[in-house]
């Protein structure tokens, strides 16, 4: 069960780059050429910012935004996973990446080298801040200005600033990591990506359609291993709890002869074990994926720096409804299978043997 | 409730020879008699006191209850006639270890299907009559050798039977406890007409049985 658990929390993590599907719906990503792209955010790579100028002058583009993004590890602790991000972005071009995301406290940065931020609210929560607060990030103090009230994981642990305060904390003057691109309603997003990579030499102009393209393969290949895990865990489980039922079993063949010797019916000892491997399952599965739950996030927890007790408000999406039902239910029904078959194959032997045995 | 035997036989395979555990066996018994078998270790008492109490089936031969043959009648009946006919004493108790006193004599009555509160003052009432009232509620770890065997009879005794088997039931008793065992089973037979049937070494039942049977080899090879 406690494996299980982790498995849960494999797929959340699945799960957490798929809501990167939210972000950036119907625009197109503009990205160096070779830079791999999860989703919604490039790993690495820059292009120049006056590409911006070039891709605005292209026929068909709405409007084009810069960003820049960086993925921030814990410099003190050992940790494989990003506990946050940074976002760079224009300043009077906030919706573009939140949207409708209202802030729950606060107000956006007011100019373009501010060194003021908005904080995603896990961010907040783990580090106390609020508005007003001071950070300090790359040797700078940055004031918080807003606190970002979203569910999407990757926001909720982002660090929005101005653009060009973004690029001068990383040392990143003159580049982007990419530029989002609104298409007309003229034209479609993959005419008008083709137009971009047609006119700008060394940049990778990514719809929706292609984004989803690229990590999809990923993700199945992913969510295969997972599954797959997932089910030599379940079925090691699963001998788990028939090899303790069959030894618990096995154990009371002489109360069940004892049973049998008083005239008990022959289906007493069945119903008996039937009810107590049901109960055993339910609390064993109850418990084990607690136990499971707790111990993927303390894993998660120690990879990402990320206090444990932030990940209790997203319970219900590490340990979703369907995952408690199909474990709840696949240990209670071979915790009881284990226990009947077992209880026929004592019952198959002669009562007196079993008595005479418990001499 | 009188009990005849016809050539009761039992034999078990062990790999790829037999064992003649009870050879033919004849016996008759009275109702409200109390019978004793006696013999050494192997003689095949346990077995025979097994297919008299219809907890195993013969090779061969009958098994006659009040005239009636109890090997005609199917596994169902067989276990109501176990259930309500047929109290069963075991040498080392089987007590259910996680029942108390009183739920393990409660438990033929339940599964005789008697109302909770026909149960519990039955039991009580058994509990009364073995002298144990006081231990209603101790788990069996916690009694000494001669109440587990007395709490034993009185589960024996829940739905009333007109046999009661008794397997050594002073084999691990010293002999003061052994000797009230004894002293309450001759009760039983007596006041409440039960037929016991007792396999022992102890020359104490011996002494106050109507019949002593005596055993070789799986046969009778002799009474008095």
């Amino acid at each position: 069960m406690v494996l299980i658990g982790i498995g849960a929390t494999i797929t959340r993590c699945t799960s957490a780059v798929e809501e990167l599907n939210v972000l950036f719906r119907g625009k197109i990503l503009v990205v160096a050429r070779g830079v791999f792209v999860i989703q919604a955010f490039p790993v690495g790579g820059a292009i120049p910012e006056n590409t911006l100028q070039e891709i605005r002058h292209i026929q068909g583009v709405k409007s084009a935004t810069p960003l820049v993004f960086f993925l921030n590890f814990e410099a003190s602790e050992n940790v494989l996973l990003p506990s946050n991000v940074t976002i760079g972005m224009p300043h009077d071009s906030w919706q573009v990446l939140t949207g409708n995301t209202p802030l729950k406290t606060g107000g956006w940065p007011k100019n373009e080298t501010a060194e003021e931020m908005v904080v995603g609210l896990s961010l907040a929560e783990q580090y106390g801040l609020n508005v007003g607060s001071n950070a300090r990030i790359k040797s700078y103090t940055m004031k918080v200005v807003g606190v970002l009230d979203s569910r999407i994981s990757i926001l909720s642990r982002a660090i929005i600033m101005p653009l060009k305060t973004a690029q001068k904390l990383y040392k990143f003057e003159g580049l982007v990591s990419m530029i989002v691109v609104e298409p007309k309603e003229t034209i479609t997003s993959d005419d008008l990506s083709k137009r971009i990579e047609e006119e700008i030499e060394g940049v990778k102009a990514l719809t929706e359609e292609e984004r989803t393209d690229i990590i999809q393969p990923l993700l199945s290949e992913l969510e295969k291993w997972n599954f797959g895990i997932t089910a030599a865990l379940l079925f090691l489980t699963m001998c788990l709890v028939a090899t303790i039922t069959f030894m618990n079993i096995s154990e009371r063949r002489g109360e069940f002869a004892v049973l049998d010797a008083i005239g008990a019916p022959k289906t007493t000892a069945l119903r008996m074990v039937a009810v107590e491997t049901v109960i055993v399952g339910l609390l064993g599965s109850s418990i084990g994926l607690i136990l499971g739950v707790i111990a993927a996030i303390m894993i998660v927890s120690k990879y990402t720096s990320i206090p444990m007790q932030l990940f209790m408000p997203s319970l219900t999406d590490l340990l979703p409804l369907s995952l408690i039902a199909e474990t709840v239910g696949l240990t209670v029904a071979v915790s009881c299978l284990g226990g009947i078959i077992t209880t026929l194959i004592a019952n198959r032997k002669l009562t007196t043997e079993i008595l005479r045995g418990e001499h | 409730m009188n009990i005849k035997t016809v050539d009761l036989t039992r034999i078990f395979h062990v790999g790829s020879h037999s064992v003649i555990a009870v050879n033919k066996v004849n016996l008759e018994i009275k109702e409200a008699s109390f019978v004793s078998i006696v013999g050494p270790s192997g003689s095949g008492k346990t077995t025979l006191l097994n297919l008299l109490g219809l907890n195993d089936k013969p090779t061969f031969g009958r098994i006659f209850f009040n005239g009636k043959d109890v090997l005609e009648i199917n596994d169902k009946e067989r276990r109501k006639m176990r259930l309500f006919h047929i109290g069963f004493v075991f040498q080392n108790f089987n007590l259910l270890p996680t029942l108390t006193s009183l739920e393990n004599v409660e438990l033929p009555l339940m599964l005789a299907g008697k109302s909770s509160e026909e149960q519990r003052e039955t039991a009580l009432h058994l509990l009364e009559l073995v002298g144990l009232l006081h231990r209603k509620d101790h788990l069996p770890n916690k009694l000494s050798m001669g109440e587990m065997q007395r709490i034993a009879i009185a589960r024996a005794l829940a739905n009333n039977p007109k046999i009661v088997i008794a397997d050594e039931p002073t084999g691990e008793l010293d002999s003061n406890t052994g000797k009230e065992i004894i002293e309450l089973l001759y009760r039983l037979c007596k006041e409440r007409k039960v037929t016991v049937i007792v396999a022992t070494h102890d020359e104490k039942i011996t002494s106050v049985s109507d019949v002593v049977y005596k055993m070789r080899d799986g046969a009778i090879s002799g009474y008095y």
